[in-house]
């Protein structure tokens, strides 16, 4: 893949995400909740 | 070469992804009134003020987190809560850890003496002063409420549990403050 088309995939992925997060809150929801399984298990 | 390239472009935007997906949580959650686990919130506004005499504590056995704010500079944070001998502790572990100096700089900061704050439970706001406890026999009491209610060890709590937990708690990998009125 050509830069170009890269970098406009990744502005794409991010604003996608963005979007996302602030449209559906259950994502956000989901999302921590694997942050904290993930933290308690390895911030040790 | 044309496959690692890809591999590799794949990769760093799976990373970008989940950059701005907590970089984003971190934004939307900064100005909410409280706080999750993961992310600090903003000030607490909601709640009447306590006032007058301290309640007796023990009601907090029943409440997992609370809420507490830091003043300087204003953020909130989910976190547990251990009351003994009728006084209450919160607690923050992992601070040895990288990742739990990313997740508890709040703790590095009532260290360094930010230490003003408010307490909410049950829609209660208690004005707080933290003060951290290193070392004394108050950690014996503190240490076995911490693994009966949070490491769901079963009570009386073992003399050589309870001395581990201390342990680990004067070497500072868990930091315990509590909370004066203020």
């Amino acid at each position: 893949m050509k830069l170009r088309s890269y970098l406009l995939l990744c502005a794409a992925g991010s604003l996608l995400t963005v979007l996302t997060l602030v449209l559906v809150p259950s994502v956000g929801v989901t999302i921590e909740s694997e942050l904290i399984a993930f933290l308690s298990t390895n911030a040790n | 070469m044309g496959i690692l390239k890809i591999a590799l472009q794949i990769i760093g935007l799976l990373i970008l992804i989940g950059m701005v997906a907590i970089a984003t949580l971190r934004f939307q959650r900064s100005t909410d009134d409280g706080a999750t686990i993961v992310f600090p919130g903003g000030e607490m506004i909601a709640g009447d003020l306590h006032t007058g005499v301290e309640p007796n504590w023990s009601f907090t056995d029943e409440i997992f987190t609370v809420e507490l704010q830091l003043n300087n500079p204003m953020a909130t944070r989910r976190i547990f809560i251990i009351e003994s001998e009728g006084k209450i502790y919160v607690v923050s572990g992992y601070m040895k850890s990288l990742l739990g100096r990313i997740w508890k700089e709040w703790a590095f900061e009532a260290e360094k003496g930010n230490n003003q704050g408010v307490l909410r439970i049950n829609d209660v706001r208690y004005p707080r002063q933290l003060v951290r406890i290193k070392q004394g026999d108050v950690l014996d009491g503190i240490a076995a409420k911490l693994l009966a209610k949070y490491g769901g060890m079963p009570t009386p709590v073992s003399a050589e549990a309870i001395a581990a937990e201390r342990a680990k708690i004067e070497a500072g990998t868990s930091w315990i403050f509590e909370l004066v009125p203020r």
